[in-house]
């Protein structure tokens, strides 16, 4: 049985290739760097949005740090008013 | 691809390799026209990386195997989202292997079923070996392993069906 079924896979013929193959291939390469473009476009866009995002948020730190030492600042004239020792 | 011509040559020498191929593992035209196709769009896609390290043939051989496991793969888990019963699977799927012979042809379906039951490496080694008439080395450059290993695997592959069958 063993030698039979061996001999029965042994006799299957190489068939020739239909073809509607290569267009087939064809299409699908093209429709493979269609999808790729619209991929890598989608990706450096969400990279620019990304960027864009981190720079305004980076921007808008340093606006308020500066913001917020400004206030921290003594000012010199409004010292006066309640520090100045007065005489009779 | 920047060589459209080296692809139109790789196609010629190759297609009907991994056509065959294709219909040894899924037993079907319409599958194995598939897979051929995307086995090209694979080749095509990476070809400028291929290393060298085997010959192209072998490399196709690997590339053709991998997506044809692949397909049966994915191919099951189809069925057994539909299908609850646990013994379907893609056996179950159309025979349609036009190069079985007319007169023997519910037998090589019946050997093909019980085929597609062994495991991956095993249906592997014997298909290359039986069908594909390689020798025990080059199967082992396919599958990347030593030539005792698949002589253990087909001897295996053998017993199994020999209980089967």
């Amino acid at each position: 049985m063993e030698k039979d079924y061996l001999n029965k896979l042994k006799k299957i013929e190489q068939v020739s290739v239909p073809d509607s193959l290569m267009e087939g291939i064809q299409s699908k390469i093209e429709t493979k760097r269609i999808v790729d473009k619209r991929n890598n476009n989608l990706v450096l866009a969400f990279t620019f949005i990304l960027l864009f995002a981190n720079a305004g948020v980076v921007i808008s730190y340093n606006k308020a740090q500066s913001k917020s030492t400004a206030s921290q600042q003594v000012n010199p004239y409004s010292f006066g008013n309640t520090t100045f020792i007065e005489y009779d | 691809m920047k060589n459209e011509k080296q692809f139109l040559e790789i196609y010629n020498e190759f297609s009907q390799l991994v056509y065959n191929l294709s219909l040894n593992y899924l037993q079907n035209i319409e599958d194995a026209k598939e897979a051929t196709q995307d086995v090209f769009v694979k080749i095509h896609t990476k070809i400028e990386g291929f290393n060298k390290k085997s010959s192209l043939k072998t490399w196709i051989y690997r590339i053709t195997i991998n997506h044809c496991l692949d397909v049966i793969k994915s191919k099951n888990r189809k069925y057994r989202l539909f299908f609850t019963r646990e013994n379907e699977d893609y056996d179950s799927v159309e025979f349609n292997h036009p190069g079985a012979q007319m007169e023997s042809r519910e037998e090589v379906e019946t050997i093909f079923g019980e085929i597609n039951k062994l495991p991956e490496k095993q249906k592997t080694a014997l298909i290359l070996k039986s069908i594909e008439g390689l020798p025990q080395k080059e199967i082992a450059a396919v599958m990347k392993m030593n030539e005792k290993a698949v002589e253990s695997l087909l001897s295996r592959a053998r017993k199994n069906l020999k209980e089967k069958l």
